[in-house]
């Protein structure tokens, strides 16, 4: 069973990705959700993750800062990381994907391109 | 500043969000009055433009289309008002983050974290007019400032 890490402040954005994951068909995954870049590096330490979904746009530490932070740490560097945020325009995406993003998609989510990158991207489904 | 543009990135913005989300197509926009528009005690959530302009994005809802738009989006009954707050805060996160892709495609830009309050006075309020969004069942009100 996959297990997928959800960041994002807001409960609502959490609950929303959740849904488009299981709508887009994604069986045997658990989920883990934290609220910002701190948490989730948190939890990173402490349990098994697969994949990571983050937001940009948070307090305490942002998305990009986690990506960064994942991409240094020799242990963590593996793990895929795709960034959904309502700040995607070409240049974001450039600059997330030079990072290492898996993939970078927008808010609000669209189904289409969330089941494409978890079929191309991630051999999820 | 290029106003048309401002206007046409963020009526397209408020559109495809809201189709997405609450599933809802948009039927007229009005300009009224902030005093015919807006009530004291109304949820108001307002997002800072720090790139590539400085301004505030304000999204105003009564409470009715508030807890309605958040079930919506949800897809349960929503009538907490911290799961309303939030779903409100992520809502005009995702209009204005969408309203800056569309306004800028090939510039970097940056938004604060949205922060949702109840209106407590309207002489206070930053804007004296606001454009009223009227969809199938529901409805807000919008006011772009800029500085």
């Amino acid at each position: 069973m996959a297990r997928i890490l959800i960041v994002d402040d807001s409960a609502t954005a959490r609950a929303l990705i959740r849904r488009s994951l299981d709508i887009c068909g994604l069986k045997d995954v658990s989920f883990l959700e934290a609220g910002n870049g701190k948490e989730a590096l948190k939890i990173l330490k402490d349990e098994k993750v697969d994949f990571v979904f983050t937001d940009i746009n948070m307090p305490e530490m942002d998305g990009e800062a986690l990506l960064k932070r994942i991409k240094s740490s020799p242990k963590l560097f593996h793990l895929p990381v795709v960034v959904i945020t309502s700040l995607k325009n070409s240049i974001a995406e450039q600059n997330l994907i030079r990072e290492h993003a898996a993939a970078v998609l927008a808010k609000p989510l669209e189904l289409p391109e969330v089941h494409k990158i978890l079929r191309d991207s991630l051999n999820l489904i | 500043m290029n106003e048309e543009k401002l206007i046409v990135a963020l009526h397209g913005a408020i559109t495809e969000s809201t189709e997405n989300l609450i599933f809802q197509e948009l039927e007229e926009v009005r300009i009224l009055e902030k005093e015919e528009a807006v009530r004291i005690g109304d949820y108001q959530v307002s997002l800072k433009i720090k790139e590539p302009f400085s301004g505030t994005l304000y999204l105003i809802f009564d409470h009715t289309h508030a807890e309605q738009i958040v079930t919506e989006m949800i897809g349960e009954v929503i009538d907490d008002e911290k799961s309303i707050i939030d779903g409100l805060n992520e809502l005009c996160n995702t209009i204005g983050g969408r309203f800056l892709a569309k306004y800028v495609p090939d510039e970097s830009f940056e938004l604060g974290l949205p922060e949702c309050g109840k209106i407590e006075s309207l002489s206070e309020l930053p804007y004296d007019s606001v454009q009223r969004f009227y969809f199938q069942d529901t409805q807000l009100c919008v006011s772009l400032e800029q500085e």
